[in-house]
Order: C-alpha cells, then structure tokens, then sequence
C-alpha cells in the first residue's frame, strides 16, 4: 500500500518533496516513521532520530497515536513540536 | 573605606616574607569580600594549574563587610583555595569569633603562598604580623591547640587552624575556629597542611569604619523587633540546625542507608530516630548555648554525655553535632543512638575533620560491607553492620589517627573506592566531594548546585533548591522555569556569603534589611538588580578559576544515584528521576553561560568586574 | 471617538473599537512572543491588560524581545511590560504580575479576563496554563516559535489540543530564535485575539497555522 508523508517544520532542506512510501499491508505509525527515516537516509539528511520519534503525527488529519494502523491512499502529516516564545 | 580594614595580609612560608596589600578598591565595590572577593584575589595571584600542595598554591582566609560590623548575623568568614578533592575552586565559610576577629587585628584577609621548612603560625596582633614557631602545636586536636594558645598567650584572641586531620592533608580536612566551629569542606584544610600551617591566630581591637552607624542600630532593632515573634528564632534558640532533623527525615531529605533506600523500606519510622532529633537530643545532652559574633540565635550549643562508654570529657567543649552530623552519623548508618552521633562528630571536631565529609564515607563504608563489597579484613577486623555504633566511632578513630584502614579512608569515600577498585555504584558524590544530608530527589534544584557550583557538593549555594522549599510537588519536579529561580536563589547566597551573614538566617530577614545594611556599613547602594548582577559576577568568578583550570561542564561529575537512576522504591521520592542535564542547562541560559560553561563575551562585559576573566576566555586577538 | 484608534477604522468598525476598549486580555509570557503582542493589543486598544511573567532580561533577550533594553538587563520583564504599555498608551488599564503561573496563581490570575494569550516558552508552563483556561472556561491563543517557523491556533477551553500538539514525550530541539518570527507569529495571534474579541469568528479555531518562513509556506490544518 501506499502512504503520502508531509513533513511540517522540520528543518529539512528547502524544497524536500513530500514523499510517497510503500509499506506492507498492516502498517502502523510507528512503521511509517521507520520508513521515514530511511527515506531521509536516502536523500541524506540528517536528522535526530528523537525529533522524529516524538513528533506529533495526524493521519487524514486526526491526531494519532504511533500503535493506530495506516491504510492505502493515507495522508500522514508528521509535525514537529516546538514551544519557543 | 567604610566597612573594610583596606588592608590585605599576603605571607609566603617559603621566603618568611608579609607584605600589606592594598588590593584595588574597586575589587571591593565589584566584589564585596568572602568567597567572591577570594575569587578574585586567587585569579589575579595564583597561578593557573598549580599544584595544590605546591609552592604556587594559595590559600586565604577572607573576611567580608559585615564582620565585626556588629550587623545581625554578619560574622562569618570563608576560607578559599584549590581543593585538593577535584582539583579546582574551593570555598568553606565558618561563623564563630574569627571574622570579626581578623578585621580587628587590622586586616580584611590573610593570602599565605610557599611552604614552611617547619610548622608555624601566623599571629596577628593590631595590625602587625609575623610568622611564629607552632612547633610544639603540632599534632594537637582543637581542644589541646585552644587551650595550649590561651595558656601561652595570656590574652583574649582567636584563631583559624587545622587539626591533625589537616596536617596529614587528609582531603575530607576542614578549617576549624573557636573549638569546633568549621570552614568544612573541600579540603582546604590539607592544603594549610600542606604549607607547614597550623593557622592563623588574630588579636586586637582595631575599630571598623561604619558609614551609618545610626542606620545600622536602628536596622538591627528593627530586625530584633521583627524575630522577636519569629518561630525560626525560638527554633534555632532550643535546637539549632538538630531541629531540621525529624522533619528531614520525614520529608525524605536524610541520607537514609547512605541514600540507598528510604526511610519507609528499611522498616525503621521516625520513632527510632526521635532520641537524634529536636528536642530529646538538647533534653538529654545540652549543657550550654552559644553563639557566633554579633548573632541573636545563640543556635550552637554544647553537650556532654555524662555516663557510659561514650562519656565525654567535662573539660573539653563538646558541640552538638549540627543536622548534617545527625543525618550521617544518625540514619545515613542506620544508628540510633545519639551518644554515638556525639562521639564522632566530636572526634572529627577534634581531628579537623569534615563530618559530611566523614560521614558520607561511612555511610559508603556501611553499604560496601554489608553487601559484601569490603570485608571485615578490608576494615581492620571491623564489622560495620548497619546501625553498628561502635564500629562507627572505631572506624572514625582510624580515619581521625589515618591509621590501617583509616589511612584509604581518609582519604573521603571516592578516592577509597578507587583505591580498593570497588563500591563505585555506592558513591554519592560530586566531583568526588560526599554530599550533605540533603537529598537532590526531595529537592530537585539540589542536583544542579550539587553538580554546578565552582565549589561542587554544596548545600549552601543557594540555587534552585531554596525556591523548591516553597513548591507543591507538581512544580518542585518540573524542569520549566528552573533557569530564573535557580539564578535568583544562588545570586542571593553568592551575597549572603560574601558579606559574612549567615544562610540560616539572612533569609528570613524582613524586607530590604539585607541591602540596607550594606548602605549603612559600606555606604554603597544595593537593591535587588545589583544583587543580580554582583551574584552572577561572583559565581562568574569562581566558576572561571575553574575554567582557567581547564575544568568544563563535563569534568563535573554526580554518581547515577543521586539523580534517581534506579529510583527509589519507597518513600516520599518514591519513583523520582532527576534531569539534570535539563536543570544544568536552564541555570546556565539563565545565568549567560554556552551549554558548555563558557560565559558569553556580552554577558560578561555588561556584568561588569570581569576584566581579567574576559582577557583569559576572549583574548584581544580573538574578540569578535 | 478619539483621534488615537482613526486608523483602526474601517478595518474595525467604531462599535468593535469601542468593544475592543471593555475587554480585558491576559498575556502569559513577556519574552519574544509577549512583547510583541503587549505593543500591539496596547496600541489597537485593548481596555485592560494582565501580563505575566517572573523572569528577568538577559544579554541572550537583545536580539528579539521588544521589550528587552541593555539598560532593562536583570529586571523583571513584566514590570518593562507595563511601563511600555503606559507609555503608548495611558487608557489601556495594565496589570503586570512579576511571578511565573502555576496551578495554584493560575485561577487568580485569570480572574475577569475575557481572552487569554499564550505567549510561553516552553511545554509545561503551557499545559498549565491550557488547564487553568479550561477551569476558566476561557478562550486560549495559542502560539509557538522556533527558528524559522511558527505556529498559531485558538484553543477552546477544555479541548485539548495543546496535549495532542505536545505529546507527552514531545522534544524540541533549539532551533534558535531570531528576531522576524516572534514578530510573525505575535502578530497572528494579536490578529486572532481581536478577531475573538470583537465577536467575529477566529479562522483558526480548531485549526494550526505552520509557517515555514523559509518558503514563506503557510499551512492550515483541520485539528
């Protein structure tokens, strides 16, 4: 199946695409954003794998947690907290 | 200059010189005296990276504005040099006589450098020093070196000294005054030791220069007026520090077990302890009240056990042990007997030794031997099971003759470790200095101070533990917001020890009476935004001796048990694990400082004072 | 009318300026965020205002905070925020509390407010205030910066959001924080406090704005 990544405030590079990945049938969160991190391998970046891991996660817009499943044609919007001020 | 004697004592034991020194007076603007005044002096005359038992190291005894200014609670005095423990800033205050003292014999501080080919002293009698032979003082306890002075002096005087703890330059060695009062901790002790120093010895009746003498009466009646009513006062009167003990050890503050557990699993209650704590202790053993110059808490007090096999000697002055004592000669070993806690803290009183330092050893000793990690060989034939009294003042004898066992052991808990390659995971330590009896996961801002401050191990430098006493559990164990209190809280103790009043009680102090007196004695302005920043420049000052040293945030240590790492299993801190990179981090944004210690150039050009640390961190060349 | 709010007008009508000088807003935080926000509810005219915050100026404050004066270094920036206010402008009734929220103070301090405006730095102190909202039944403007990116939302009282914005485990990595985005995002959120204020619907009621100032990309997205 298929999933379409957008990444919201990560300090990537300007004009990192947001990404369509292929996962198995069965996928959760948490398998997203390990093929996330592979995917940044790909395009070299480097990235805290922290960051990523604490991110907050919205799948079709709904908040959601790293064990709630994903499915074909999703949208994974991956949003990295800040709280300066 | 109002307030200050504007006279300096430098002595070098090599060449037997003494030179007055007029150090420059904006120093004592930017300084103030103390530990922080000591900074600067040691920054400018002590040369990067010596050897602290060398010919280079310097040690000082510094007094501050209040001293003999008669100003409530302002007669304390610190003692400042390397530490022999981890290689970098030290200082340890001390109340008692002998702050005042050194500014009636003419001076505002003694700075001794070099080393005696014999033991000698330096004796100071209204302005005028010399070096005198101490070698028949040599090897006397406190009470044998007092009482030997006074007979061979014949006049009212007092002294600054080590006991043989420090002769033997055992690191854990202490700075003692009038008998038992200590500068304890660090080991500047050794460091006099090391120099062939028994002390400094001060007589006279010099007057001070007050700028309002008007002013300061009347801020000391209105302060009188004000502790009249005041629980502290009443408290600190009956029971002195001993009366933090029971509340302590309820709260979870006390080094149970040498802080292994809490309270609760060792099946033990506060019960079994009440014979160590306010008021049972004073009921049974106080004799008389004292109290340190120009205080109205009279909280020190002597004791005497009139019978049994700990009875005391009538003719030697016995101190209550203070609540640091009680915590490690009490459940930091599991013994609950007072006359026990008496006896070692006397023994270490008489020795010169640091009883948080010596205690916290024991507590480690304890541990070991009960978890099989040392064996009775290891100790002498002693078998330190907890709660063992006996074998707790035998082992303390051996650490006070450093004799077998009490030779490693001297030597404070960390370096013994090391020397039998085992028992690390029982230290409680920073930077290898043994830790009070106050726990970081009671409260948390400890960890930092224990962690941060230029002298490590330190439950007198303010910091964010003073604002945690005022916290609900939910804030206390939050990291937001950590950085301004934490800042605050230290820049307040940086004042209150450089001025010479006393942690205890400055605090509660009503109002501005703590920078109003610094108007009347000095005739300088304080409010509370120079307080800021004279805080931030006297901990700048401290913290760059270390930097100078080559120390940085790294090479300042705390054992994984203090921080909670594993958590305790019972108890009021139950659970609790402490972020203390997080808590490290926030002091040094707060303060102005990089992550890794180094202050900002800004920082310290808008702090003012800091000249000589500027020229050292950012060189002409390099400046941006 | 005074001549002072002419220019609010007709961007706002007279009657929501006369509104806008009843209400009273609280804002939390005097730093980055707050300064901004305090110049620019004071000078549109906002009736009343509570600011709070227990912190100091530092030298690292100089590069963004409006408020932040070298002269102002080691004083309590809620006190800098009311001397600004009174300065700009004499009719805005300005309150400023030198000591951090907690639990405890939170109620209090919120006390006949009509608006509350997160200008905090950090997760905790956010939490807090999101439940003392929700205690109060208050409105909560909600904004966050770091490095070159902002985000703005309202929150309304008890929904949450700001749990599902900061996972419990959240870390924020310093990305630094220079001085346009305070500005951007104080601006937005001052932009939706008006809106709120004056009754009209706030665009980002259950929605995050994220700008990305780097491709000056503004995103909304459904909460």
């Amino acid at each position: 199946m298929k999933v379409l990544v957008k990444f919201f405030v990560f300090d990537l590079p300007p004009g990192f695409a947001d990404a369509e990945l292929e996962l198995p049938e069965g996928s959760v969160v948490k398998d997203v954003l390990d093929a996330c991190l592979d995917l940044l391998e790909q395009r070299n970046v480097t990235m805290d794998v922290n960051e990523l891991k604490t991110a907050t996660v919205m799948v079709n817009n709904k908040w959601s947690d790293a064990d709630d499943p994903v499915a074909d044609g999703d949208t994974v919007s991956i949003i990295r907290p800040m709280d300066g001020g | 200059m109002y307030g200050y004697t504007g006279k300096m004592l430098f002595v070098n034991l090599t060449t037997g010189e003494l030179e007055d020194k007029h150090i420059p007076e904006q120093w004592y603007r930017d300084f103030i005296g103390g530990p922080a005044l000591g900074a600067r002096i040691l920054y400018e005359y002590m040369p990067a990276k010596c050897d602290v038992f060398g010919e280079d190291s310097m040690v000082g005894f510094i007094s501050g504005p209040f001293n003999g200014s008669n100003f409530f609670c302002g007669g304390r005095y610190s003692v400042v040099s390397k530490s022999p423990v981890y290689n970098g800033w030290n200082d340890a205050s001390s109340g008692g006589d002998f702050g005042p003292s050194i500014k009636a014999a003419g001076y505002d501080g003694v700075f001794v450098k070099g080393i005696s080919p014999k033991p000698v002293y330096i004796f100071i009698d209204s302005g005028k020093a010399e070096i005198r032979d101490a070698e028949k003082y040599w090897g006397l306890t406190s009470v044998e070196f007092e009482k030997a002075l006074a007979a061979d002096l014949g006049c009212k005087y007092s002294a600054s000294y080590i006991g043989p703890g420090g002769e033997r330059m055992s690191p854990m060695a202490c700075v003692l005054n009038d008998y038992s009062r200590a500068a304890g901790r660090g080991g500047t002790g050794a460091v006099i030791g090391s120099k062939k120093l028994k002390g400094v010895v001060c007589t006279g009746r010099l007057p001070i220069q007050i700028a309002d003498k008007a002013g300061l009466t009347a801020l000391n009646k209105s302060i009188a007026e004000f502790l009249k009513d005041h629980p502290m006062l009443a408290n600190m009167r009956t029971a002195g520090s001993s009366g933090a003990f029971l509340p302590n050890l309820m709260s979870g503050d006390t080094c149970v077990k040498n802080y292994s557990v809490s309270l609760e699993e060792t099946g033990k209650t506060v019960q079994d302890f009440e014979r160590i704590g306010a008021p049972k202790l004073s009921d049974e053993y106080k004799t008389e009240s004292y109290s340190c110059a120009a205080c109205p808490m009279r909280c020190g007090a002597e004791v005497q056990v009139r019978e049994g096999k700990y009875k005391t000697d009538e003719n030697s002055k016995v101190a209550r042990p203070e609540y640091e004592s009680l915590g490690w000669f009490g459940p930091g070993i599991m013994n609950e007997d007072p006359e026990v806690v008496i006896t070692c803290n006397h023994l270490c009183d008489q020795y010169g030794l640091d009883t948080i330092s010596t205690g916290g050893t024991l507590g480690w000793v304890f541990e070991c031997f009960n978890n099989g990690v040392l064996t009775k060989e290891e100790l002498d034939g002693i078998e330190p099971f907890w709660g063992d009294g006996d074998a707790a003042v035998e082992l303390t004898k051996k650490i006070c003759d450093m004799e077998g066992c009490g030779k490693i052991l001297a030597q404070g808990s960390s370096k013994a470790a090391d020397y039998y390659g085992k028992g690390h995971e029982y230290l409680f330590v920073a930077s290898g200095m043994e830790i009070a009896a106050h726990d970081p996961r009671r409260a948390p801002g400890y960890i930092r101070t224990y962690q941060l401050d230029p002298s490590p191990g330190r439950h007198v430098k303010g910091g964010l533990a003073k604002a945690n006493d005022r916290m609900t559990r939910e804030l206390r164990y939050n990291y937001r917001i950590t950085g301004y209190h934490d800042v605050q809280e230290t820049c307040v103790t940086e004042y209150i020890n450089a001025s010479g009043l006393c942690v205890f009680t400055a605090r509660v102090f009503p109002g501005t009476s703590i920078y109003d007196a610094y108007k009347y004695v000095t005739g300088n302005e304080m409010n509370k935004r120079d307080l800021r920043f004279f805080g931030i420049r006297a901990f700048t000052m401290r913290h760059a001796f270390n930097l100078r040293e080559g120390l940085r945030r790294e090479d300042f240590t705390i054992t994984d048990r203090m921080a909670g790492r594993p958590p305790l299993k019972g108890g009021p801190t139950k659970g609790i694990t402490l972020d203390e990179v997080r808590l490290g981090d926030n002091f040094y944004n707060a303060i102005g400082y990089y992550q890794d210690g180094t202050p900002y150039l800004d920082m310290l050009e808008i702090t003012g004072g800091l000249e000589c640390v500027i020229n050292d961190l950012y060189p002409p060349e390099e400046k941006k | 009318m005074n001549g002072r709010y002419s220019r609010n007008m007709p961007a706002l009508s007279a009657e929501e300026c006369a509104v806008l000088g009843q209400k009273h807003v609280c804002v939390v935080g005097c730093g980055g965020l707050g300064g901004f926000l305090i110049e620019i509810l004071a000078r549109i005219g906002v009736g009343a205002m509570t600011v709070v915050d227990g912190d100091v100026f530092d030298v690292t404050n100089l590069n963004r905070q409006l408020l932040c004066e070298e002269t102002l270094l080691g004083t309590k920036k809620a006190e800098a925020a009311a001397a600004r206010v009174s300065k700009i402008n004499s009719d805005v009734k300005i309150k400023a509390v030198t000591e951090f929220l907690t639990m405890e103070n939170g109620s209090q301090l919120l006390e006949d407010c009509d608006l509350v405006i997160d200008a905090l730095d950090n997760i905790d102190s956010r939490r807090i205030l999101a439940a003392v909202c929700a205690k109060k039944d208050l409105f909560l403007v909600h904004g966050a910066i770091g490095g070159w990116f902002a985000q703005i939302t309202v929150v309304a009282p008890g929904s949450g959001v700001l749990d599902k914005l900061y996972p419990p485990k959240a870390q924020v990595p310093n990305k630094g924080n220079p001085s346009f985005t305070p500005a951007v995002c104080a601006s937005i959120q001052a932009t939706e406090a008006v809106k709120l204020l004056c009754g009209k619907p706030s665009t980002l009621l259950d929605k995050l704005l994220l700008i990305d100032l780097r491709t000056l990309e503004f995103t909304k997205i459904n909460l």
